[in-house]
């Protein structure tokens, strides 16, 4: 008989896998957190002087181990790329604000994977696996696609699985937060990129600020004409998310109403007046980018070597 | 022993896993992508649709592939975790946001090709925000021909008017100071006819909704049949299972359907209004 | 001296639309020439301007004809990036312009794009910037910039190239009185060096160095005369709804030669002559107290006590860093604690005391119109718009109500249409009365008079005047000073996150040249009666 302390606890439960995540995206982070991790900021320490390409390279390789070696790699991989942000600018700020968005997206990710899990599939990541049932949901969750238990080994799996993009995701946006577009797209041109697209990505790179900033004040604009307010504060996320939606329409016209202008800016300041271009600003190697190449060897080296000792992925991706 | 997976992940993620049982051949996927770019530009080229991108375009592409990262990285997961895994194959927000985002970049920027560079803008940028290039250039192909491409085939076929949006004569009088905006005579008939279909085109409601369908069908195949089918397998060892790609495009044909008719209303509409 | 611009017979009419919106017959400039070019919004300067920098006919469509020769040479045969080594554009809005992270990036563009070598473009960079006084800037990021400083910018990355026209299309805007009063001083200085023209509402500021004036009207040259001639258009210039300064009448007025404000001025004190004052109102009962304090972590501190009263219009004025918009933001709860600043802003009304940054809360009672106010325009129609507040919120207001602010605003024949299909100064009036439908009587401004002409400031000049009639509190921030002198009943200086004066108008602008707040003309006119 499942009891009404079962049944409370099982919506705990749920909510609790949908809601910190998104109580640690809106409410923690917001709109300027995620700016703050999203954008350039001028500073001067190490990483600011590694070469962006190098940091390509690091970010590759970063996912190249993390996705051929077991999960505690991956979990320590990210530790290790987070806490480089306590030495960029408002470096506390950052490492608390990356952290949050890292731990957001794991827990998001747990609770995405582990109520789903089948027991084929826990069969083939855990060899001899008999299940250890910690939770028995409620029969009408299977409505929403769960599973009728909750054991120990989807925990497990789902975890570990959760560690396989934050690493990435921590060096990538390393990159961002450490170079300008500009030095980035300098190292794209390298590849031949042509210049009009890294003119767009350029433009993108920049306008990710005003979008956030613009969809930002939408929203308030629409919490202080009244949106919600006729209901509990507890239905504050659902609001938030139809002023969001709500906002997408006037912000992208404002935004590219602006948009004209930037063109012809551009194109009154001669660009794509001639198939090349040049760089003000050469990006050069160092020896500290020197170090770092250093590190990805070393990183490279690890992979071989855990998976020489047997520690290599265990875990399949479907 | 040397974990066979370390192999399967190969340079940069890429796996090159060719022989996966079930696995679409690569020729034939080649042999798509080539024969769907060249059959773009022959009816491009055919009923004058093709036309260089100027400055002002590569700024609204860029626009559009800023909200793309935004929603991909904030919105959308937002919204994900409200649809229970259940639907999950029914319904992704984070794929559907960034589909009616690109519809309205193609709606505003009205010319072939503009599809397969807005994917291809966002691939480079999700990779610097988030990915670190793992995978590439296979993402960005897989993008801009999966894709982009049938956007572009749309916009050639509609000759530069996805949602109806043309350039018919009008007066530009509204009140002191305010100038329509060019292309702003509203809804004109695709193929410029102006009896029998021409005439039932023409009707302000009915691109969007032709646009949506026949952008949104497409959608939802490509995307389980060319990843699953052919690319997860390539990239990362993916397992083939051809019951769920059958039942993925099923899946998600309601929503990308839906989806695609809205997003060409709010593409018609910011066309609209920014001329 | 040569032609620098030479146009003949050209017109031009948008893609999609049958009118012309712009016809010249003849036109042109000398060498070393500076033109004042005005007129109302949507007159054709821009397409004016843009016809002179190649924009049209090379990248915006629609049907051109005739010839526009640069130099001798017509545009038609030139591309734009070859035509922009001539000619340089700056335009109204800098964070439109600007799309790289620094400042040396922003104006090494121009030179990058025509692939000189990193050695000569880092010497065009040093000169732009020495020549536009901001090498206090380098190294800085652009997206911290006050829009003072981002338009100088701009100005500079156009320069980089050292152009022999160069065009400015209202280039002061958008940003503040001391951005503004550089990008004057700029210009001063580079009269006769190169060809100039400048595309600009506040004539009074241009007036002082420039050599002749074009006035725009539906796409025709109406006016185009020597500065020393203008007196004689001052009536028709008024009638085309050009902002004309209170001297120039009052000079022409009295048959006087020169329309400097100190001759003006002179003749006013020695004939005694009295000019009338705007009405200052002390207002009714108190509608808003509030009080409060708000640190950043740069150090940025703001500190502040006010009450505000029924019936009156305030102008918020201060150079940027002041800490006007965080006074506003502290208003409206928008500060984020964890990320940006620790606030402690308390508003009180006669009925309710609001201490936490409860927006939806402060929202019942302030009404906010931002200055991008595109942003809140989320419905289909304009209808749908002004009852958006009704409907979330179920506010007192009834449909007589809201068919009363419909009337105030002349919106009744855009009801059914889409607000973002409408012109801009119609979407403002949108914009703003959908706010007041909200219901709340006390309503905050964010530079509501940037970008707008003097016919659309004038509108919304006589909307705020209604609206104080009819008892609201209005709190604008504002850096236009003539609008604050002519509809302002009170003044508040804000310097370094400090109140450092409060006052009718005519009390702050006594003093206001320390903050950096240049007085219109029309105080300094009176002033000298005053003494």
């Amino acid at each position: 008989m499942y009891s009404l302390l079962d049944t409370f606890i099982s919506w705990f439960v749920l909510i609790f896998g949908v809601g910190a995540p998104l109580y640690v995206i809106f409410k923690a982070i917001g709109f300027n957190g995620f700016r703050e991790i999203t954008v350039y900021s001028k500073y001067n320490t190490f990483l600011y002087r590694v070469n962006p390409a190098i940091k390509i390279v690091f970010a590759v390789v970063i996912m190249m181990v993390v996705t051929t070696t077991i999960w505690w790699i991956g979990a320590i991989l990210t530790v290790a790329v987070l806490s480089l942000y306590i030495t960029l600018e408002h470096g506390k700020r950052k490492l608390y604000i990356g952290s949050l968005f890292i731990m957001s997206t794991l827990v998001g990710s747990l609770w995405g994977y582990a109520p789903f899990v089948t027991y084929s599939t826990l069969s083939v990541v855990f060899p001899h696996f008999t299940p250890d049932v910690i939770w028995t949901w409620p029969s009408y969750f299977a409505i929403m696609g769960y599973q009728h238990v909750l054991t120990l080994q989807a925990l497990k799996y789902s975890f570990q699985i959760s560690f396989r993009s934050t690493a990435i995701m921590a060096s990538a946006l390393l990159l961002v937060m450490t170079n300008t577009p500009s030095q980035i797209l300098r190292t794209l041109h390298r590849f031949h990129i042509p210049d009009p697209i890294l003119f767009s990505i350029m433009v993108a790179m920049r306008t990710v600020s005003f979008v956030l900033e613009y969809l930002n004040e939408s929203i308030k604009i629409q919490m202080m004409r009244g949106l919600g307010s006729k209901h509990s504060k507890y239905l504050k996320p659902i609001f938030f998310f139809i002023a969001a939606m709500q906002g997408l329409v006037p912000t992208i016209i404002h935004i590219m109403r602006g948009g004209k202008d930037t063109g012809i800016s551009a194109d009154t300041r001669g660009f794509r007046a001639t198939k090349k271009r040049s760089y003000v600003e050469s990006v050069p190697i160092n020896r500290l980018d020197y170090y770092v190449l250093a590190i990805v060897v070393v990183l490279i080296v690890m992979d071989v070597a855990i998976n020489i000792m047997g520690f290599g992925r265990t875990i399949p991706y479907n | 022993m040397l974990n066979i997976d370390m192999i399967k992940m190969g340079f940069n993620g890429i796996a090159g896993n060719l022989s996966e049982p079930g696995i679409i051949p690569w020729p034939i996927v080649a042999i798509y992508f080539a024969l769907a770019s060249l059959f773009l530009f022959y009816i491009a080229r055919k009923n004058g649709s093709l036309s260089r991108f100027k400055t002002v375009d590569y700024v609204y592409v860029g626009i559009g592939a800023a909200f793309m990262i935004v929603w991909n990285f904030f919105v959308g997961p937002f919204l994900d975790k409200f649809v229970p895994s259940g639907a999950a194959s029914f319904i992704g927000f984070g794929s559907l946001g960034q589909f009616v985002i690109l519809l309205i970049v193609i709606g505003v920027v009205r010319k072939v090709g503009v599809g397969m560079l807005g994917w291809a803008i966002y691939d480079i940028l999700a990779d610097i925000y988030s990915y670190g290039f793992g995978g590439e250039p296979i993402y960005l192909i897989y993008k801009m021909f999966a894709f982009g491409i049938i956007m572009d085939l749309w916009i050639a076929a509609t000759r530069g008017k996805p949602f109806g949006i043309g350039s018919g004569k009008t007066s530009n009088a509204t009140d002191a100071g305010a100038k329509a905006p060019a292309g702003s005579s509203g809804f004109v008939s695709a193929s410029g006819a102006s009896a029998g279909i021409g005439s039932f085109l023409s009707k302000p409601k009915v691109i969007p909704v032709i646009a949506g369908i026949v952008m949104g069908i497409p959608y939802a195949i490509a995307g389980p049949l060319f990843f699953t089918g052919f690319f997860a397998p390539l990239l990362y060892g993916g397992i083939v299972d051809w019951q769920a790609i059958i039942f993925g495009m099923y899946a998600s044909l309601p929503s990308f359907l839906i989806f695609g008719i809205i997003g060409s209303f709010i593409a018609a509409r910011v066309s609209k209004v920014l001329g | 001296m040569s032609k620098a611009i030479e146009i003949n017979n050209i017109e031009f009419a948008y893609l999609g639309s049958s009118d012309k919106s712009l016809s010249i017959q003849e036109f042109s400039v000398e060498e070393g020439e500076s033109v004042l070019i005005t007129g109302l919004s949507g007159s054709g300067k821009s397409t004016f301007i843009q016809c002179i920098n190649g924009i049209i006919p090379h990248i915006i469509d629609g049907t051109f004809a005739g010839s526009v020769k640069i130099f001798g040479t017509d545009t038609k045969e030139m591309k734009v990036p070859e035509i922009s080594r001539t000619v340089g554009t700056l335009l109204q809005d800098p964070e439109r312009q600007v799309i790289n992270y620094t400042v040396e990036e922003e104006v090494a563009f121009a030179p990058e794009n025509f692939n000189i070598p990193a050695a000569e473009i880092k010497e065009m960079v040093n000169n732009a910037i020495s020549s536009v006084g901001i090498d206090h800037l380098k190294g800085k990021e652009t997206l911290k910039l006050s829009g003072g400083e981002l338009q100088r910018v701009a100005l500079a990355s156009v320069l980089t190239m050292d152009p022999r026209i160069l065009i400015l299309d209202e280039p002061t805007s958008n940003i503040d009185p001391e951005g503004t009063n550089q990008i004057f001083e700029f210009l001063r200085k580079e009269v006769g060096k190169r060809t100039l023209l400048v595309v600009e509402h506040k004539v009074e500021r241009v007036l002082p160095f420039i050599d002749r004036v074009v006035v725009f009207d539906q796409g025709k040259i109406v006016v185009d005369d020597k500065k020393e001639n203008i007196l004689n258009d001052v009536t028709l210039l008024e009638k085309l709804g050009i902002e004309i300064p209170e001297n120039m009448f009052l000079a022409k007025k009295m048959g006087l030669e020169s329309y400097d404000i100190e001759t003006v001025s002179q003749y006013i004190y020695e004939n005694k002559i009295a000019l009338k004052m705007p009405e200052r109102k002390k207002g009714g009962e108190l509608s808003l107290r509030t009080s409060g304090n708000v640190k950043y972590d740069t150090g940025f501190d703001l500190n502040f006590n006010l009450e505000f009263k029924s019936g009156t219009i305030t102008a918020i004025v201060g150079k940027n860093g002041s800490g006007k918009s965080t006074l506003f933001k502290g208003l409206i709860g928008w500060l984020d604690d964890m990320h940006q600043a620790v606030s402690d802003v308390k508003i009180e009304t006669p009925e309710k005391v609001i201490k936490d940054n409860n927006i939806a809360e402060r929202g019942k009672i302030i009404g906010y119109l931002p200055q991008s106010f595109d942003l809140m325009l989320i419905n289909r129609t304009v209808k749908r718009e002004l009852h958006y507040s009704r409907r979330v919120r179920g506010n007192s207001n009834s449909d007589s109500d809201i068919e009363r602010i419909t009337k105030l605003f002349t919106l009744e024949k855009y009801m059914d249409t889409d607000p973002l299909m409408l012109s801009q100064g119609q979407r403002r009036r949108v914009a703003m009365a959908a706010t007041i439908a909200g219901g709340p009587k006390i309503i905050l401004m964010d530079e509501p008079t940037s970008g707008q002409d003097y016919y659309h400031k004038k509108n919304l000049g006589d909307e705020i005047g209604l609206l104080k009639q009819m008892g609201y509190t209005i709190i604008m921030v504002s850096h236009d000073m003539r609008f604050a002198f002519h509809y302002a009943d009170r003044m508040v200086v804000l310097d370094s996150g400090k109140i450092v004066a409060d006052g009718t108008p005519e009390e702050v602008f006594d003093s206001s040249e320390v903050y950096g707040l240049l007085p219109p003309a029309e105080f300094s006119l009176r002033r000298g009666i005053i003494v």
